[in-house]
Protein backbone atom coordinates (compact mmCIF):
# COMPACT_ATOMS: atom_id res chain seq x y z
CA UNK A 1 0.00 0.00 0.00
CA UNK A 2 1.49 3.38 -1.03
CA UNK A 3 2.35 5.71 1.82
CA UNK A 4 -0.08 8.60 2.07
CA UNK A 5 1.54 11.92 1.16
CA UNK A 6 1.52 14.61 3.78
CA UNK A 7 -0.83 17.53 3.13
CA UNK A 8 0.85 20.90 3.16
CA UNK A 9 -0.84 24.28 2.91
CA UNK A 10 1.35 26.65 0.93
CA UNK A 11 0.53 30.30 1.63
CA UNK A 12 1.84 32.80 -0.89
CA UNK A 13 2.46 36.37 0.27
CA UNK A 14 5.25 37.60 -1.98
CA UNK A 15 8.81 36.27 -2.12
CA UNK A 16 7.73 34.02 -4.98
CA UNK A 17 10.18 35.15 -7.65
CA UNK A 18 11.79 32.34 -9.62
CA UNK A 19 13.18 31.58 -13.06
CA UNK A 20 10.99 29.48 -15.33
CA UNK A 21 12.28 26.89 -17.83
CA UNK A 22 13.03 29.66 -20.38
CA UNK A 23 15.01 31.56 -17.73
CA UNK A 24 12.31 34.24 -17.51
CA UNK A 25 11.24 35.72 -14.19
CA UNK A 26 7.99 34.53 -12.78
CA UNK A 27 6.19 35.70 -9.66
CA UNK A 28 2.74 35.33 -8.17
CA UNK A 29 0.97 38.68 -8.45
CA UNK A 30 -2.57 37.38 -8.12
CA UNK A 31 -4.39 34.11 -7.60
CA UNK A 32 -4.49 33.36 -11.33
CA UNK A 33 -0.69 33.07 -11.41
CA UNK A 34 -0.52 30.32 -8.81
CA UNK A 35 -1.06 27.27 -11.03
CA UNK A 36 1.44 28.33 -13.67
CA UNK A 37 3.95 29.19 -10.94
CA UNK A 38 3.53 25.80 -9.29
CA UNK A 39 3.95 24.00 -12.62
CA UNK A 40 7.54 25.29 -12.71
CA UNK A 41 8.28 23.05 -9.71
CA UNK A 42 6.65 19.67 -10.44
CA UNK A 43 8.89 17.99 -7.86
CA UNK A 44 6.94 19.68 -5.07
CA UNK A 45 3.92 17.49 -5.78
CA UNK A 46 6.10 14.36 -5.47
CA UNK A 47 7.14 15.38 -1.99
CA UNK A 48 3.71 16.34 -0.68
CA UNK A 49 0.08 17.00 -1.47
CA UNK A 50 0.19 20.79 -1.81
CA UNK A 51 -2.75 23.12 -1.43
CA UNK A 52 -1.72 26.64 -2.45
CA UNK A 53 -3.50 29.65 -1.01
CA UNK A 54 -2.91 33.10 -2.45
CA UNK A 55 -2.58 35.81 0.21
CA UNK A 56 -0.93 38.80 -1.47
CA UNK A 57 0.97 39.66 -4.63
CA UNK A 58 4.71 39.94 -5.10
CA UNK A 59 4.68 43.73 -5.11
CA UNK A 60 2.20 44.21 -2.27
CA UNK A 61 3.44 45.52 1.05
CA UNK A 62 3.20 43.14 3.98
CA UNK A 63 0.88 44.78 6.49
CA UNK A 64 -0.72 43.59 9.72
CA UNK A 65 -3.87 42.89 7.67
CA UNK A 66 -1.83 40.44 5.55
CA UNK A 67 -0.49 38.83 8.71
CA UNK A 68 -3.99 38.44 10.06
CA UNK A 69 -5.10 36.92 6.75
CA UNK A 70 -2.25 34.38 6.93
CA UNK A 71 -3.15 33.59 10.51
CA UNK A 72 -6.80 33.05 9.62
CA UNK A 73 -5.92 30.67 6.81
CA UNK A 74 -3.63 28.67 9.07
CA UNK A 75 -6.23 28.62 11.82
CA UNK A 76 -8.96 27.43 9.40
CA UNK A 77 -6.77 24.59 8.13
CA UNK A 78 -5.26 23.33 11.37
CA UNK A 79 -7.43 20.26 11.35
CA UNK A 80 -6.73 19.09 7.82
CA UNK A 81 -3.10 19.99 7.14
CA UNK A 82 0.07 18.26 8.29
CA UNK A 83 2.07 21.46 8.08
CA UNK A 84 2.23 24.96 6.68
CA UNK A 85 4.70 26.75 4.46
CA UNK A 86 4.51 30.51 4.14
CA UNK A 87 6.33 32.16 1.26
CA UNK A 88 6.78 35.83 1.94
CA UNK A 89 8.92 38.79 1.04
CA UNK A 90 12.57 38.65 2.05
CA UNK A 91 12.56 41.97 3.88
CA UNK A 92 9.58 41.04 6.04
CA UNK A 93 10.12 37.30 6.48
CA UNK A 94 11.50 37.53 10.00
CA UNK A 95 8.65 39.77 11.18
CA UNK A 96 6.09 37.50 9.53
CA UNK A 97 7.63 34.47 11.26
CA UNK A 98 7.61 36.26 14.62
CA UNK A 99 4.01 37.38 14.22
CA UNK A 100 2.96 33.79 13.53
CA UNK A 101 5.01 32.64 16.53
CA UNK A 102 3.15 35.00 18.88
CA UNK A 103 -0.23 34.32 17.30
CA UNK A 104 0.09 30.52 17.37
CA UNK A 105 1.72 29.81 20.69
CA UNK A 106 2.87 26.22 21.31
CA UNK A 107 1.43 25.03 18.01
CA UNK A 108 1.93 21.31 17.39
CA UNK A 109 2.26 21.61 13.61
CA UNK A 110 5.16 23.02 11.68
CA UNK A 111 5.04 26.48 10.21
CA UNK A 112 8.02 26.99 7.93
CA UNK A 113 8.68 30.32 6.26
CA UNK A 114 10.81 30.79 3.20
CA UNK A 115 11.39 33.11 0.28
CA UNK A 116 13.25 33.76 -2.90
CA UNK A 117 16.61 35.54 -2.56
CA UNK A 118 15.04 38.51 -4.32
CA UNK A 119 11.63 40.02 -3.63
CA UNK A 120 9.56 42.40 -5.71
CA UNK A 121 9.59 42.82 -9.47
CA UNK A 122 11.48 46.13 -9.52
CA UNK A 123 14.72 44.77 -10.95
CA UNK A 124 16.41 48.09 -11.56
CA UNK A 125 18.77 47.97 -8.60
CA UNK A 126 19.04 44.22 -8.42
CA UNK A 127 20.50 43.25 -11.81
CA UNK A 128 23.98 42.54 -10.51
CA UNK A 129 22.74 40.43 -7.66
CA UNK A 130 20.31 38.53 -9.88
CA UNK A 131 23.02 37.73 -12.42
CA UNK A 132 25.35 36.58 -9.67
CA UNK A 133 22.68 34.26 -8.29
CA UNK A 134 21.89 32.90 -11.74
CA UNK A 135 25.55 32.16 -12.46
CA UNK A 136 26.37 30.66 -9.10
CA UNK A 137 23.18 28.83 -8.21
CA UNK A 138 21.23 28.56 -11.44
CA UNK A 139 18.30 30.44 -9.97
CA UNK A 140 17.01 32.60 -7.15
CA UNK A 141 17.00 29.91 -4.50
CA UNK A 142 13.27 29.56 -4.02
CA UNK A 143 12.97 26.10 -5.55
CA UNK A 144 15.57 24.55 -3.25
CA UNK A 145 14.21 26.47 -0.25
CA UNK A 146 10.71 25.15 -0.90
CA UNK A 147 11.94 21.61 -1.36
CA UNK A 148 13.91 21.73 1.87
CA UNK A 149 10.92 23.27 3.66
CA UNK A 150 8.65 20.48 2.36
CA UNK A 151 11.05 17.81 3.53
CA UNK A 152 10.99 19.09 7.09
CA UNK A 153 7.35 19.98 7.56
CA UNK A 154 6.70 16.69 9.31
CA UNK A 155 9.45 17.36 11.84
CA UNK A 156 8.06 18.52 15.18
CA UNK A 157 9.46 22.01 15.60
CA UNK A 158 8.94 24.10 18.75
CA UNK A 159 7.68 27.09 16.74
CA UNK A 160 7.76 28.80 13.36
CA UNK A 161 11.09 28.63 11.61
CA UNK A 162 12.76 30.11 8.56
CA UNK A 163 14.20 27.76 5.95
CA UNK A 164 16.65 29.53 3.69
CA UNK A 165 19.87 28.43 2.01
CA UNK A 166 21.47 25.79 4.19
CA UNK A 167 19.79 26.87 7.43
CA UNK A 168 16.70 26.23 9.47
CA UNK A 169 16.43 29.07 11.97
CA UNK A 170 13.98 29.65 14.78
CA UNK A 171 11.90 32.78 14.14
CA UNK A 172 12.96 34.30 17.46
CA UNK A 173 16.65 33.94 16.65
CA UNK A 174 16.64 34.99 13.01
CA UNK A 175 18.44 38.10 11.79
CA UNK A 176 19.29 39.27 8.30
CA UNK A 177 22.70 38.25 7.00
CA UNK A 178 24.15 40.70 4.51
CA UNK A 179 27.48 38.92 4.03
CA UNK A 180 26.40 35.77 2.25
CA UNK A 181 24.32 35.32 -0.88
CA UNK A 182 23.52 31.68 -0.06
CA UNK A 183 22.38 32.24 3.51
CA UNK A 184 20.55 35.56 3.67
CA UNK A 185 19.42 34.81 7.24
CA UNK A 186 21.46 33.85 10.27
CA UNK A 187 20.86 33.09 13.92
CA UNK A 188 21.85 35.98 16.18
CA UNK A 189 23.27 33.55 18.76
CA UNK A 190 24.68 31.08 16.25
CA UNK A 191 22.18 28.35 17.11
CA UNK A 192 20.34 26.55 14.33
CA UNK A 193 17.50 24.07 14.41
CA UNK A 194 18.66 22.40 11.25
CA UNK A 195 21.16 22.56 8.46
CA UNK A 196 21.40 21.33 4.91
CA UNK A 197 24.66 19.62 4.11
CA UNK A 198 24.57 16.06 2.98
CA UNK A 199 20.86 15.71 3.36
CA UNK A 200 18.89 17.73 5.89
CA UNK A 201 19.77 17.39 9.55
CA UNK A 202 17.35 18.59 12.18
CA UNK A 203 18.54 18.89 15.77
CA UNK A 204 17.38 15.75 17.55
CA UNK A 205 16.18 17.02 20.94
CA UNK A 206 14.64 20.39 20.28
CA UNK A 207 12.97 21.77 23.42
CA UNK A 208 9.21 21.92 23.12
CA UNK A 209 6.98 23.87 25.44
CA UNK A 210 4.61 21.88 27.61
CA UNK A 211 2.05 24.70 27.63
CA UNK A 212 -1.32 24.50 25.93
CA UNK A 213 -1.73 25.59 22.35
CA UNK A 214 -3.26 29.07 22.18
CA UNK A 215 -4.22 31.35 19.32
CA UNK A 216 -4.11 35.14 19.60
CA UNK A 217 -5.19 36.39 16.22
CA UNK A 218 -4.89 40.13 16.66
CA UNK A 219 -1.92 42.32 15.86
CA UNK A 220 -1.71 46.05 16.38
CA UNK A 221 0.17 48.24 13.95
CA UNK A 222 -0.36 51.52 15.79
CA UNK A 223 2.97 51.64 17.55
CA UNK A 224 5.55 54.36 17.36
CA UNK A 225 9.11 53.10 16.95
CA UNK A 226 11.86 55.40 18.22
CA UNK A 227 15.59 55.08 18.39
CA UNK A 228 17.30 56.83 21.29
CA UNK A 229 20.84 58.20 21.06
CA UNK A 230 22.42 58.94 24.44
CA UNK A 231 23.07 62.64 24.83
CA UNK A 232 20.64 63.61 22.09
CA UNK A 233 17.48 65.23 23.41
CA UNK A 234 14.08 64.07 22.30
CA UNK A 235 11.95 66.60 20.53
CA UNK A 236 8.65 64.89 19.97
CA UNK A 237 5.38 66.67 19.26
CA UNK A 238 2.75 65.34 21.66
CA UNK A 239 0.16 65.39 18.89
CA UNK A 240 1.95 62.46 17.28
CA UNK A 241 1.00 60.18 20.13
CA UNK A 242 -2.70 60.56 19.38
CA UNK A 243 -2.18 58.33 16.37
CA UNK A 244 -0.50 55.54 18.32
CA UNK A 245 -1.47 53.06 20.99
CA UNK A 246 2.01 52.24 22.19
CA UNK A 247 5.66 53.18 21.87
CA UNK A 248 8.82 51.10 21.63
CA UNK A 249 12.22 52.75 22.07
CA UNK A 250 15.51 51.17 21.12
CA UNK A 251 18.46 52.52 23.03
CA UNK A 252 22.13 51.74 23.22
CA UNK A 253 22.36 53.24 26.73
CA UNK A 254 21.85 51.19 29.83
CA UNK A 255 19.87 53.91 31.51
CA UNK A 256 17.59 56.73 30.44
CA UNK A 257 18.14 60.26 31.78
CA UNK A 258 15.57 61.96 34.02
CA UNK A 259 14.37 64.34 31.35
CA UNK A 260 13.55 61.52 28.97
CA UNK A 261 11.92 59.55 31.75
CA UNK A 262 9.60 62.51 32.44
CA UNK A 263 8.69 62.66 28.78
CA UNK A 264 7.86 58.95 28.77
CA UNK A 265 5.59 59.43 31.79
CA UNK A 266 3.78 62.31 30.08
CA UNK A 267 2.81 60.28 27.00
CA UNK A 268 0.37 58.13 28.97
CA UNK A 269 0.86 55.20 26.64
CA UNK A 270 2.31 51.71 27.08
CA UNK A 271 6.04 52.14 26.49
CA UNK A 272 8.66 49.47 25.91
CA UNK A 273 12.35 50.23 26.34
CA UNK A 274 14.72 47.87 24.54
CA UNK A 275 18.43 47.33 24.82
CA UNK A 276 19.74 43.89 23.88
CA UNK A 277 22.32 43.86 26.67
CA UNK A 278 20.14 45.21 29.44
CA UNK A 279 18.74 48.48 30.76
CA UNK A 280 17.82 49.88 34.17
CA UNK A 281 14.12 49.83 35.00
CA UNK A 282 12.23 53.09 34.94
CA UNK A 283 8.72 54.09 35.91
CA UNK A 284 6.20 54.28 33.16
CA UNK A 285 7.89 51.80 30.84
CA UNK A 286 8.61 48.12 30.66
CA UNK A 287 12.23 47.30 29.89
CA UNK A 288 13.22 44.25 27.89
CA UNK A 289 16.52 42.80 26.78
CA UNK A 290 18.01 39.53 25.60
CA UNK A 291 15.94 39.19 22.45
CA UNK A 292 16.27 40.45 18.90
CA UNK A 293 14.98 43.92 18.05
CA UNK A 294 12.50 42.38 15.60
CA UNK A 295 11.15 40.12 18.35
CA UNK A 296 10.80 43.12 20.67
CA UNK A 297 8.85 45.12 18.09
CA UNK A 298 6.57 42.29 17.03
CA UNK A 299 5.91 41.26 20.61
CA UNK A 300 4.94 44.85 21.44
CA UNK A 301 2.52 44.91 18.49
CA UNK A 302 1.02 41.58 19.55
CA UNK A 303 0.79 42.40 23.27
CA UNK A 304 -0.86 45.79 22.59
CA UNK A 305 -3.55 44.07 20.51
CA UNK A 306 -4.31 41.31 22.98
CA UNK A 307 -3.80 42.92 26.42
CA UNK A 308 -5.66 46.18 26.96
CA UNK A 309 -4.83 46.60 30.64
CA UNK A 310 -1.43 48.18 31.18
CA UNK A 311 -0.56 45.82 34.03
CA UNK A 312 -1.31 42.78 31.83
CA UNK A 313 0.63 44.31 28.96
CA UNK A 314 3.69 44.93 31.16
CA UNK A 315 3.49 41.45 32.64
CA UNK A 316 3.25 39.64 29.32
CA UNK A 317 6.08 41.70 27.82
CA UNK A 318 8.41 40.35 30.52
CA UNK A 319 7.34 36.72 30.05
CA UNK A 320 9.35 34.37 27.86
CA UNK A 321 6.43 33.19 25.74
CA UNK A 322 7.98 31.54 22.68
CA UNK A 323 11.66 31.42 23.58
CA UNK A 324 12.24 35.01 22.46
CA UNK A 325 14.44 35.71 25.47
CA UNK A 326 17.58 33.66 25.07
CA UNK A 327 19.78 35.53 27.52
CA UNK B 1 44.51 -21.58 6.50
CA UNK B 2 47.39 -19.14 6.17
CA UNK B 3 47.50 -15.43 5.73
CA UNK B 4 50.36 -14.08 3.58
CA UNK B 5 52.42 -11.10 4.66
CA UNK B 6 50.52 -7.82 3.93
CA UNK B 7 51.85 -6.25 0.81
CA UNK B 8 51.12 -2.74 -0.33
CA UNK B 9 47.99 -3.70 -2.26
CA UNK B 10 46.58 -5.54 0.72
CA UNK B 11 47.29 -2.60 2.98
CA UNK B 12 45.54 -0.29 0.50
CA UNK B 13 42.51 -2.55 0.41
CA UNK B 14 42.24 -2.56 4.18
CA UNK B 15 42.53 1.23 4.33
CA UNK B 16 39.90 1.66 1.60
CA UNK B 17 37.63 -0.78 3.46
CA UNK B 18 38.06 1.00 6.78
CA UNK B 19 37.41 4.46 5.32
CA UNK B 20 34.20 3.18 3.74
CA UNK B 21 33.11 1.49 6.96
CA UNK B 22 33.74 4.62 9.01
CA UNK B 23 31.79 6.69 6.49
CA UNK B 24 28.91 4.19 6.54
CA UNK B 25 28.65 4.42 10.33
CA UNK B 26 29.11 8.21 10.36
CA UNK B 27 26.37 8.78 7.84
CA UNK B 28 23.87 6.38 9.34
CA UNK B 29 24.28 8.24 12.62
CA UNK B 30 23.27 11.45 10.86
CA UNK B 31 19.80 9.90 10.72
CA UNK B 32 18.87 6.64 9.04
CA UNK B 33 15.27 7.72 8.36
CA UNK B 34 16.60 10.18 5.82
CA UNK B 35 16.78 8.13 2.62
CA UNK B 36 19.79 10.06 1.37
CA UNK B 37 21.73 9.03 4.45
CA UNK B 38 20.39 5.48 4.33
CA UNK B 39 21.36 4.74 0.73
CA UNK B 40 24.71 6.47 0.88
CA UNK B 41 25.50 4.55 4.04
CA UNK B 42 24.56 1.31 2.28
CA UNK B 43 26.70 2.30 -0.68
CA UNK B 44 29.77 2.82 1.47
CA UNK B 45 29.01 -0.31 3.48
CA UNK B 46 28.95 -2.42 0.31
CA UNK B 47 32.21 -0.71 -0.73
CA UNK B 48 33.65 -1.90 2.57
CA UNK B 49 32.43 -5.47 1.95
CA UNK B 50 33.77 -5.41 -1.60
CA UNK B 51 37.20 -4.23 -0.48
CA UNK B 52 37.35 -6.79 2.32
CA UNK B 53 36.17 -9.53 -0.02
CA UNK B 54 39.03 -8.70 -2.38
CA UNK B 55 41.45 -8.62 0.53
CA UNK B 56 40.44 -12.03 1.84
CA UNK B 57 40.29 -13.46 -1.66
CA UNK B 58 43.90 -12.40 -2.22
CA UNK B 59 45.29 -13.32 1.17
CA UNK B 60 43.37 -16.31 2.50
CA UNK B 61 43.74 -19.89 1.40
CA UNK B 62 41.07 -22.50 1.06
CA UNK B 63 37.34 -22.25 1.26
CA UNK B 64 37.19 -18.82 2.92
CA UNK B 65 39.45 -17.21 0.35
CA UNK B 66 37.53 -18.78 -2.51
CA UNK B 67 34.16 -17.62 -1.24
CA UNK B 68 35.45 -14.15 -0.49
CA UNK B 69 36.62 -13.87 -4.09
CA UNK B 70 33.25 -15.02 -5.43
CA UNK B 71 30.94 -13.11 -3.13
CA UNK B 72 32.35 -9.73 -4.20
CA UNK B 73 30.08 -9.98 -7.24
CA UNK B 74 27.06 -9.79 -4.94
CA UNK B 75 28.59 -6.87 -3.04
CA UNK B 76 29.25 -5.07 -6.32
CA UNK B 77 25.56 -5.31 -7.22
CA UNK B 78 24.82 -3.97 -3.74
CA UNK B 79 27.03 -1.00 -4.57
CA UNK B 80 25.26 -0.37 -7.86
CA UNK B 81 21.76 -0.64 -6.38
CA UNK B 82 22.58 1.56 -3.39
CA UNK B 83 24.03 4.14 -5.74
CA UNK B 84 20.92 3.97 -7.91
CA UNK B 85 18.60 4.62 -4.97
CA UNK B 86 20.91 7.31 -3.67
CA UNK B 87 20.73 9.05 -7.05
CA UNK B 88 16.91 8.85 -6.89
CA UNK B 89 16.72 10.49 -3.47
CA UNK B 90 19.69 12.86 -3.48
CA UNK B 91 19.14 15.68 -2.81
CA UNK B 92 15.42 15.04 -3.29
CA UNK B 93 13.17 12.89 -5.44
CA UNK B 94 12.12 14.65 -8.62
CA UNK B 95 10.43 11.83 -10.48
CA UNK B 96 8.18 8.97 -9.58
CA UNK B 97 9.80 5.64 -10.43
CA UNK B 98 7.66 3.00 -12.09
CA UNK B 99 7.25 0.03 -9.68
CA UNK B 100 7.94 -2.35 -12.59
CA UNK B 101 11.47 -0.99 -12.66
CA UNK B 102 11.94 -2.04 -9.03
CA UNK B 103 10.66 -5.55 -9.79
CA UNK B 104 13.06 -5.92 -12.72
CA UNK B 105 15.98 -4.90 -10.52
CA UNK B 106 14.85 -7.29 -7.82
CA UNK B 107 14.54 -10.23 -10.24
CA UNK B 108 17.89 -9.63 -11.88
CA UNK B 109 19.61 -9.14 -8.54
CA UNK B 110 18.16 -12.35 -7.15
CA UNK B 111 19.21 -14.14 -10.33
CA UNK B 112 22.84 -13.03 -9.97
CA UNK B 113 22.90 -13.77 -6.25
CA UNK B 114 21.68 -17.25 -7.00
CA UNK B 115 24.20 -17.65 -9.84
CA UNK B 116 27.04 -16.61 -7.56
CA UNK B 117 26.02 -18.82 -4.67
CA UNK B 118 25.57 -21.96 -6.76
CA UNK B 119 28.86 -21.50 -8.64
CA UNK B 120 27.24 -20.78 -11.99
CA UNK B 121 28.72 -17.29 -12.49
CA UNK B 122 32.17 -18.19 -11.15
CA UNK B 123 33.14 -21.70 -12.09
CA UNK B 124 36.72 -21.94 -10.80
CA UNK B 125 38.99 -20.16 -8.36
CA UNK B 126 42.75 -20.25 -8.16
CA UNK B 127 45.01 -18.28 -5.84
CA UNK B 128 48.60 -17.39 -6.76
CA UNK B 129 50.22 -17.27 -3.30
CA UNK B 130 53.50 -15.88 -4.58
CA UNK B 131 52.02 -12.83 -6.33
CA UNK B 132 49.04 -12.42 -4.03
CA UNK B 133 46.48 -12.58 -6.80
CA UNK B 134 43.50 -14.77 -7.37
CA UNK B 135 42.18 -15.92 -10.73
CA UNK B 136 38.60 -16.77 -11.58
CA UNK B 137 37.07 -18.62 -14.43
CA UNK B 138 33.59 -17.34 -15.29
CA UNK B 139 30.69 -18.60 -17.29
CA UNK B 140 31.39 -16.24 -20.20
CA UNK B 141 27.80 -15.54 -21.11
CA UNK B 142 26.69 -14.93 -17.53
CA UNK B 143 29.70 -12.73 -16.87
CA UNK B 144 28.86 -10.52 -19.85
CA UNK B 145 25.25 -10.35 -18.68
CA UNK B 146 26.39 -9.49 -15.17
CA UNK B 147 28.71 -6.76 -16.46
CA UNK B 148 25.94 -5.26 -18.59
CA UNK B 149 23.57 -5.28 -15.63
CA UNK B 150 26.13 -3.64 -13.35
CA UNK B 151 27.11 -0.97 -15.88
CA UNK B 152 23.43 -0.27 -16.68
CA UNK B 153 22.66 0.37 -13.02
CA UNK B 154 25.63 2.71 -12.76
CA UNK B 155 24.68 4.55 -15.94
CA UNK B 156 21.08 5.01 -14.72
CA UNK B 157 22.47 6.52 -11.53
CA UNK B 158 24.72 8.89 -13.39
CA UNK B 159 21.93 9.95 -15.75
CA UNK B 160 19.73 10.65 -12.70
CA UNK B 161 22.39 12.88 -11.23
CA UNK B 162 23.08 14.65 -14.53
CA UNK B 163 19.36 15.30 -15.01
CA UNK B 164 19.12 16.70 -11.50
CA UNK B 165 22.20 18.85 -12.02
CA UNK B 166 20.62 20.42 -15.10
CA UNK B 167 17.27 21.06 -13.44
CA UNK B 168 18.22 21.98 -9.93
CA UNK B 169 19.17 25.31 -8.47
CA UNK B 170 20.76 26.67 -5.34
CA UNK B 171 23.16 24.89 -3.04
CA UNK B 172 22.28 21.48 -4.46
CA UNK B 173 23.80 22.28 -7.84
CA UNK B 174 27.34 22.39 -6.53
CA UNK B 175 26.82 19.33 -4.35
CA UNK B 176 25.57 17.22 -7.23
CA UNK B 177 28.40 18.35 -9.49
CA UNK B 178 31.10 17.38 -7.00
CA UNK B 179 29.48 14.03 -6.22
CA UNK B 180 28.91 13.32 -9.91
CA UNK B 181 32.60 13.82 -10.67
CA UNK B 182 33.82 11.47 -7.96
CA UNK B 183 31.16 8.85 -8.72
CA UNK B 184 32.09 8.84 -12.41
CA UNK B 185 35.75 8.56 -11.41
CA UNK B 186 34.95 5.58 -9.18
CA UNK B 187 32.81 3.96 -11.87
CA UNK B 188 35.35 4.31 -14.66
CA UNK B 189 38.36 3.05 -12.76
CA UNK B 190 36.47 0.53 -10.62
CA UNK B 191 34.88 -1.01 -13.71
CA UNK B 192 38.11 -0.93 -15.67
CA UNK B 193 40.26 -2.72 -13.06
CA UNK B 194 37.62 -5.02 -11.58
CA UNK B 195 35.34 -5.86 -14.51
CA UNK B 196 36.88 -5.05 -17.88
CA UNK B 197 40.43 -6.35 -17.27
CA UNK B 198 39.04 -9.45 -15.58
CA UNK B 199 37.29 -10.30 -18.86
CA UNK B 200 40.75 -10.77 -20.31
CA UNK B 201 42.05 -12.73 -17.33
CA UNK B 202 44.05 -9.81 -15.92
CA UNK B 203 43.49 -9.90 -12.16
CA UNK B 204 46.62 -8.32 -10.80
CA UNK B 205 45.12 -4.79 -10.71
CA UNK B 206 41.86 -5.75 -8.98
CA UNK B 207 43.08 -4.22 -5.72
CA UNK B 208 43.05 -0.74 -7.31
CA UNK B 209 39.25 -0.60 -7.75
CA UNK B 210 38.32 0.11 -4.10
CA UNK B 211 40.85 2.94 -3.92
CA UNK B 212 38.67 4.93 -6.29
CA UNK B 213 35.85 4.92 -3.74
CA UNK B 214 37.97 7.15 -1.51
CA UNK B 215 37.34 10.45 -3.37
CA UNK B 216 33.59 9.88 -2.99
CA UNK B 217 34.04 9.37 0.75
CA UNK B 218 36.14 12.50 1.08
CA UNK B 219 33.52 14.54 -0.77
CA UNK B 220 30.73 13.20 1.47
CA UNK B 221 32.86 13.99 4.51
CA UNK B 222 33.41 17.51 3.19
CA UNK B 223 29.70 18.05 2.49
CA UNK B 224 28.77 16.93 5.99
CA UNK B 225 31.41 18.82 7.93
CA UNK B 226 32.00 21.92 5.83
CA UNK B 227 28.77 23.41 7.15
CA UNK B 228 29.96 24.79 10.46
CA UNK B 229 26.55 25.92 11.69
CA UNK B 230 25.88 24.55 15.16
CA UNK B 231 22.66 22.69 15.83
CA UNK B 232 21.35 23.74 19.22
CA UNK B 233 18.23 24.96 20.93
CA UNK B 234 19.58 28.46 21.37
Amino acid sequence: MARKKKKIILLLAGGTLLLDKEAKFLAVQDSLDVDHWLRQMPELSILADIEPIFISGEDQEITPQIWEKIANKISNNLGNADGFIVVSKTGQLINTALVLGFIFQNIKKSIILTCSQISGTDFLNKKEKINKLKDKHGGLGLRSNLINALQITDSKLPGPAIMSGTRLISAVQAVKNYHDDTNIFASFNDAYWGKVGFGINIKKDLKHSTKQFEIFKKINSKILILEDFPGVEWSVDREIFKKYQGVIIKTSAQSIDQNKQKQIASWKLPVVLYNYQGILSIEGAVVISGCTWSAAVVKTMWALANFKELADFNKVMKQNLIGEFTV
Amino acid sequence: MTISILQFQNFSLVIAALVNLIMAVLIIFQGWRNKVNLYFSLLTFFNFLWAMGLFFGMTMDGYFGEWSAKIIYIFAIGIAISLLFFSVYFPYKIKKINPIFYYIILMLTLFFIFSTLNNTLVIEYYRDQVNNIFYLKHNRFLYILYSLYFISLMIFSIFNLIYKYKNIEGIFKQQILILLMVIVLGLIFGSYFDLFLCHFGIYKYEWLGPLFTLPMNFVAFYLIFSNKDKLKNG
